[in-house]
């Protein structure tokens, strides 16, 4: 009797693996455990292990294909000569499409596809089915009315900033892979959060120079580390950027976004072009933002534009915090109180820009003040 | 305008709740303790306290006029108030 081996899922976020290596050829007896393929995500490698002893009938997909997680990737039976099973055979090969589920219908014809053009992973044609067929190829919902061509293709609304100058960019290869395989952040950003741990007694002590050389009521420390986000988009644009189709847009001006509380309402008050302000100059202009926030005196374009973003919520000893991207950016930065002497510094990220080793490495540059006395 | 020891006594009961709002301890808040220095109050209160001192007294500050001479104590904000009436 034939039994499948299907395709593992190797992690959460990833419904399409790539099948890189087939370890033993049709015909061949492997023994429970053997090693009978290799997978790979744009995170891991995975070797996928025969459960059972027995032969290797067929493999249904060739190296370098994507397969939908679930689906059957190879058959094994007792002997060289069983027959595999039709219902989980690709349709293509069947010649005949496997009927859709109702779901999987109107999602066909949401994205214009027909239903033999998609692989079934079990005997009906399902929604998953259907999503890993349309991730895999980029496709997106027809436009309203259908219309035939390229055009339908793009029916989704610009994620972009209006108004703000940009450099527009192809993704990149590693950047289009991440963006099609997590299939449910092809449209809109899906956050990541990490976090580091550092000291903030370096900070504090900056904040405290600078308070006094520029005779300041308030200590400007908060201000002082969100200002120096503007000097991440040197580092690397994608910390100041957003994703638009298949497309990256990489901001000219940093305008930095900073969450003030004014009553009962939360702003994100933006402090736009701070790459061309000095710090005394991002302090003083976010100080009149503050002020106004809490007055309910904020402009329109003050609370409007923000590029990248930075918060905390430090005054209410909250420890850790992952905050809420704000919309067509890429990174938010979390500040927090100590615990136990301890702080944390986290963000929350677009993955299909940033990794987390991106973030990190901004966290990294963003927990020590500048070599300057302020 | 309020007399100055009547400002004093309104900024106080002002310093007083946003004490309380912080979830602080109940403080005895001297007429000339640094607000800030003695952490009485964080950065983030007393942009609070600056508000409703525009809010109260009606007037707007400008970024120019907060400083510590200026607002660093209740003692001061009384006298700068004082001072921006003409009293």
């Amino acid at each position: 009797m034939a039994f499948p081996i299907r395709t593992p899922r190797v992690n959460n976020n990833d419904d399409i693996v790539r099948l890189i290596s087939l370890a033993a050829s049709p015909g061949t007896f492997v023994s429970a455990g053997d090693l009978v393929a290799e997978i790979e995500t744009d995170k891991a490698t995975f070797a996928v292990e025969a459960e059972h002893a027995g032969y290797v009938l067929a493999y249904l997909h060739e190296v370098g294909a994507n397969v939908a997680v679930g689906s059957v990737l190879a058959w094994m039976g007792d002997s060289q000569d069983e027959a595999i099973p039709a219902p989980d055979m690709p349709a293509s090969r069947k010649g005949a499409a496997a009927e859709p589920t109702l779901r999987a219908a109107l999602l066909l014809a949401e994205f214009g596809v027909a239903a033999d053009e998609v692989t079934a992973a079990g005997d009906r044609l399902s929604v998953t089915d259907v999503e890993a067929h349309v991730a895999l190829r980029g496709l997106v919902r027809r436009a309203t009315p259908a219309t035939t061509g390229p055009a339908a293709r793009v029916a989704r609304p610009a994620y972009v900033l209006p108004g703000v100058a940009a450099d527009v960019q192809d993704l990149s290869v590693t950047e289009r892979g991440m963006l099609r395989t997590v299939t449910w952040h092809r449209d809109e950003a899906v956050t990541g959060y990490v976090e580091i741990a550092y000291d903030f007694a370096a900070w504090e002590a900056y904040g405290s120079a600078f308070q006094r050389e520029h005779k300041l009521l308030l200590n400007p420390v908060l201000s002082l580390m969100a200002y120096q986000l503007a000097a991440l988009r040197d580092r690397n644009p994608k910390y100041n950027a957003t994703v638009e189709g298949e497309r990256k847009v990489l901001y000219h001006p940093v305008n930095v976004g900073f969450t003030v509380q004014g009553g009962d309402r939360l702003y994100l008050t933006v402090v736009s072009g701070a790459e061309q302000l000095t710090a005394r100059e991002f302090v003083l202009r976010l100080l009149a933002l503050q002020k106004a926030a809490m007055r309910g005196k904020l402009e329109a374009a003050e609370t409007s534009g923000a590029t990248i973003g930075f918060t905390s919520m430090a005054r209410w000893g909250v420890v850790r915090h992952q905050p809420i991207l704000p919309p067509f950016t890429s990174l938010m930065v979390a500040h927090a109180a100590p615990l136990n002497g301890q702080a944390a510094l986290g963000a929350s990220y677009d993955h299909r820009l940033l990794t987390g080793a991106d973030v990190v490495a901004a966290l990294n540059f963003l927990k020590e003040p500048p070599a300057d006395e302020g | 305008m309020a007399t100055e020891t009547e400002l004093k006594g309104k900024i106080r009961t002002k310093v007083v709740q946003l004490t309380g709002e912080l979830g602080r301890k109940p403080v005895v808040v001297g007429d000339d303790d640094l607000l800030l220095e003695k952490g009485i109050l964080d950065s983030a209160a007393v942009l609070e306290l600056l508000v409703w001192l525009e809010v109260e007294f009606d007037l707007e500050l400008d970024l120019d006029e907060l400083s510590l001479d200026n607002f660093g104590s209740i003692d001061k904000m009384a006298a700068f108030l004082m001072a921006r009436s003409g009293g």
